[in-house]
């Protein structure tokens, strides 16, 4: 298991990201269509 | 490739959540009708659920993974390489399980806190650790005491998820009398 650490926060480094990233697009469209 | 299995679900998820965000913001651009716009932010706010559900899932990963990290002897004393971001970020690997167990710790926290959302960490964790067992079958790291352990700490989280639901429940009760 321990080699495949780096490799797994890579991954889920990436993932929270792309989470972040998706929750930001969100934010923005949500203040659009509610005309804030 | 055995990693990106255990996350594969995860990465499936996250791509149908882009894929519909992408579709929503080109549906928004010529949106005039109310009830349509409604419609939208339903939607929308579906995605942000969903998107916390897998934000938990994460986090109950890496809570393991970071635990595993700085109760594992082999990983401290052989210093395993942090990718290079975190490496820059944190330093090494024994500041990392440090550092970054704790933010974990506080978002945990936080999100117990927060009264709308009812998580089921305790479920979330015991599946991620079968799902982690399974891929690494030899694992010594993967010690009863230590699933013991995790899951007693989400049970405490659990419960305290639950007190509050009820404390909302019986105020609306007293509000609405």
């Amino acid at each position: 298991m321990e080699e495949n650490i780096e490799k797994e926060l890579e991954l889920i480094e990436m993932i929270n990201n792309s989470i972040e990233d998706a929750q930001k697009k969100l934010e923005i469209l949500e203040k659009k269509l509610k005309g804030e | 490739m055995k990693i990106k299995e255990a996350f594969k679900e995860d990465i499936e998820q996250l791509n149908y959540i882009n894929e519909t965000i992408n579709e929503l913001i080109i549906l928004s651009e010529n949106v005039t009708d109310e009830d349509a716009k409604e419609h939208l932010i339903n939607r929308v706010e579906e995605l942000k659920r969903k998107l916390e559900q897998l934000k938990v899932r994460i986090l109950a990963t890496e809570m393991y993974i970071v635990k595993n990290t700085k109760n594992n002897p082999y990983v401290t004393k052989n210093n395993v390489k942090l990718p290079e971001k975190m490496k820059k970020k944190y330093g090494d690997v024994k500041t990392y399980a440090a550092v970054r167990l704790d933010q974990l710790e506080q978002e945990v926290k936080k999100r117990t806190e927060q009264t709308d959302t009812k998580i089921d960490f305790k479920t979330i964790y015991k599946c991620r650790l079968d799902q982690l067992k399974s891929q690494y079958p030899d694992s010594k790291q993967l010690k009863p005491r230590m699933l013991k352990r995790g899951i007693e700490k989400l049970e405490l989280t659990n419960n305290k998820i639950n007190e509050t639901e009820e404390n909302i429940k019986s105020e609306d009760k007293e509000l609405e009398k």
